[in-house]
């Protein structure tokens, strides 16, 4: 491992140590959690927020996200469905207290479904070209032709 | 038009020719070419080849020919097209702008009621629907290669009846107009053009003015708001960054002003005039050039304010200046995002944490995107609420404790209790002896096989 990694390993074994980390699959990265907070609280306001703080609520975090699963998990069970969907979520959160994060979690899907729509669109260049297959290699042609040009002098 | 690659690339690789000459050359040169290559693929032709990146083919080879043919078969098919697209960028094109000068000739005419069609839609069709025709002799000014002049000057005479409100944007006017309009020909030749062509101008603002001053009448009450901004428009607009969203409020902005017409009604009258100027010339160029446009419809809300400011204050325009790009700027709503935070959670590490649970089988895709938003949401209630907590405290920290009352505080939380309990005594294992032994020796039992893999993956890392 390069030397430059280790001070960043020993922070996360040290962390490991002092125990509240858990798996490292199961909880959140600290560095985003820390960014986030920082994010929220930001160094204007002149709050911190102390380590052992941020370790509890990663791990109220988690639990957040378990317990917003599993009821999901129930939901989607309900209705026969193998795979949870997003309306499962949203109903989870209706029924556990959490009505009002309903529109911004429905936002956010949908934003990434036009994310990802938008990658769609640009992965199929031919059809966006707007040309049909005749023109494209008349361009091409005409490509070649320059290069030859260009190469021959 | 000559800017475009493709169509020289086409014609002859690397010919820079004038637009003039394009057209003819175009035709003519397509089609020799033309034919001649019909003629010769006739002979040797190989049609298969044409699609074929073949080098030797581009050398010259007998190959090489059909290819060539067909891509100029293709070309003269697809030139009337083409042409009339370039008539969209007509105000660039020198040849066109010639034709624009000697007066509202038929050929200019009809290049400009191309455009009108879309005109209408950028532009609230109401107004100006009646004034097109008498917007064409102005805009023919407008490309002789003085427009800067021209419009500065006319406003100069329309406005002279009104000498109060207006003088004081008449002088930025001369000044910054050259500027504003972004296009090469112009800056430059403005200050002088406006000196020493009064005649010029006057001539057509005449021209121009008895019909529209008609029409206007008529429409008074709608072209209210945009009347005074012509003016203003000229001598303030920078064809600044606003340009898109001042097309969009145009519409509102008339609405807003109508109101305030009475006041400057002969100055509306003449305004029309300059606005169809602006617009016409916006028209044309709108493809090539926007700053034109923007001139034109930025002038609307930016001249109203103008003409406040001169009636309250008639005397620094440039003091007046700034405020109207405000007024401008103003309108668009922010659409900014209520959350603070920027960063997401690593939605694979989200749907980790989920499918934790045996229970939970298949995840939709959008689902760990779900459960990130509404697990940043719960982030920052926790957080702001901790934090308020810490403030009524005089802590510039927020602790695991004020976590911990946060979330007994509230019953929506109580899902959380039993972490946050656990929490608390192992703090108060770390201060001093555990009260609760059994929760400690439960914890050191979870605890152990944690260290033993920790301890191997270390050896890995290290």
């Amino acid at each position: 491992m390069p030397s430059e990694h280790i001070p960043r390993q020993d922070r996360y074994w040290s962390a490991f140590d002092n125990d509240e980390l858990g798996n490292d699959d199961l909880s959140l990265p600290k560095a985003t959690v820390q960014k986030i907070v920082g994010e929220i609280l930001p160094s204007s306001t002149g709050i911190a927020f102390a380590k052992e703080a941020r370790d509890l609520l990663i791990e109220c975090c988690v639990e957040f996200i378990t317990l917003i699963s599993s009821e999901a998990n129930e939901i989607s069970e309900k209705e026969a469905k193998k795979t949870i969907a997003c309306d499962h979520i949203t109903k989870a959160l209706e029924q556990l207290g959490f009505a009002d994060y309903v529109p911004a979690v429905l936002e956010a899907a949908a934003e990434h479904k036009e994310v990802q729509k938008g990658r769609e669109k640009k992965a199929n260049k031919f059809e966006q070209s707007g040309m049909t297959l005749e023109e494209l290699e008349r361009l091409q042609q005409e490509q070649f032709a320059d290069a030859a040009k260009r190469h021959i002098g | 038009m000559i800017d475009d690659p493709g169509e020289h690339g086409r014609l002859s690789s690397g010919d820079a020719g004038q637009t003039e000459d394009l057209h003819v050359r175009k035709n003519g040169l397509g089609a020799v070419l033309g034919l001649s290559l019909i003629g010769l693929e006739l002979t040797p032709g190989r049609p298969g080849s044409a699609v074929e990146p073949d080098l030797k083919s581009t050398r010259g080879d007998s190959y090489f020919i059909p290819d060539l043919s067909s891509k100029f078969i293709h070309f003269l098919l697809s030139l009337p097209t083409t042409m009339s697209g370039e008539g969209t960028y007509a105000p660039r094109s020198p040849d066109l702008s010639s034709f624009y000068s000697s007066g509202p000739t038929p050929p200019a005419e009809q290049a400009q009621t191309q455009h009108w069609p879309p005109l209408s839609q950028s532009q609230p069709p109401s107004q100006f629907s009646p004034q097109r025709p008498h917007k064409l002799p102005p805009s023919s000014t407008h490309f002789s290669g003085q427009p800067a002049a021209n419009q500065s000057s006319h406003h100069y005479q329309l406005h002279q009846p009104q000498p109060q409100p207006q003088s004081p944007h008449q002088q930025p006017q001369l000044a910054t107009p050259p500027q504003a309009l972004a296009q090469a020909v112009r800056p430059s030749k403005n200050l002088s053009d406006i000196t020493n062509q009064p005649p010029l101008n006057t001539s057509f603002s005449g021209a121009a003015y008895p019909p529209q001053s008609q029409t206007y009448s008529t429409y008074i009450p709608q072209s209210a708001a945009p009347a005074s901004q012509p003016a203003s428009a000229s001598s303030y607009t920078a064809p600044s960054p606003q340009s898109y969203q001042n097309r969009s409020w145009y519409g509102a902005d008339n609405y807003q002003y109508r109101p305030q017409k009475p006041i400057h009604q002969q100055q509306q009258q003449q305004t029309p005039l300059h606005a169809q100027h602006y617009t016409s010339g916006a028209f044309t160029t709108q493809p090539a050039g926007l700053p034109h446009g923007l001139d034109g419809t930025v002038s609307r809300p930016e001249s109203h304010d103008a003409n406040h400011n001169s009636n309250i204050n008639s005397g620094n325009p440039a003091s007046t200046m700034p405020p109207k790009r405000g007024a401008a700027a103003r309108p668009p709503p922010p659409t900014i995002e209520p959350s603070p935070v920027k960063t997401k959670f690593p939605t694979a590490r989200i749907k980790r944490i989920m499918q934790a649970d045996e229970e939970v089988g298949k995840v939709a895709q959008q689902t760990p995107i779900a459960v990130g938003k509404a697990l940043e949401l719960f982030m920052v209630q926790m957080v702001t609420k901790s934090a308020d907590l810490a403030r009524e405290k005089n802590s510039k920290r927020v602790s695991a404790q004020m976590l911990k009352q946060v979330v007994e505080a509230d019953e929506q939380w109580d899902f959380l209790r039993e972490i946050v309990s656990r929490v608390e005594t192992t703090e108060e294992k770390k201060g001093g002896p555990s009260k609760s032994k059994s929760a400690a020796e439960t914890e050191s039992e979870d605890e152990a096989p944690e260290k033993k893999k920790r301890a191997g993956r270390r050896k890995k890392v290290a």
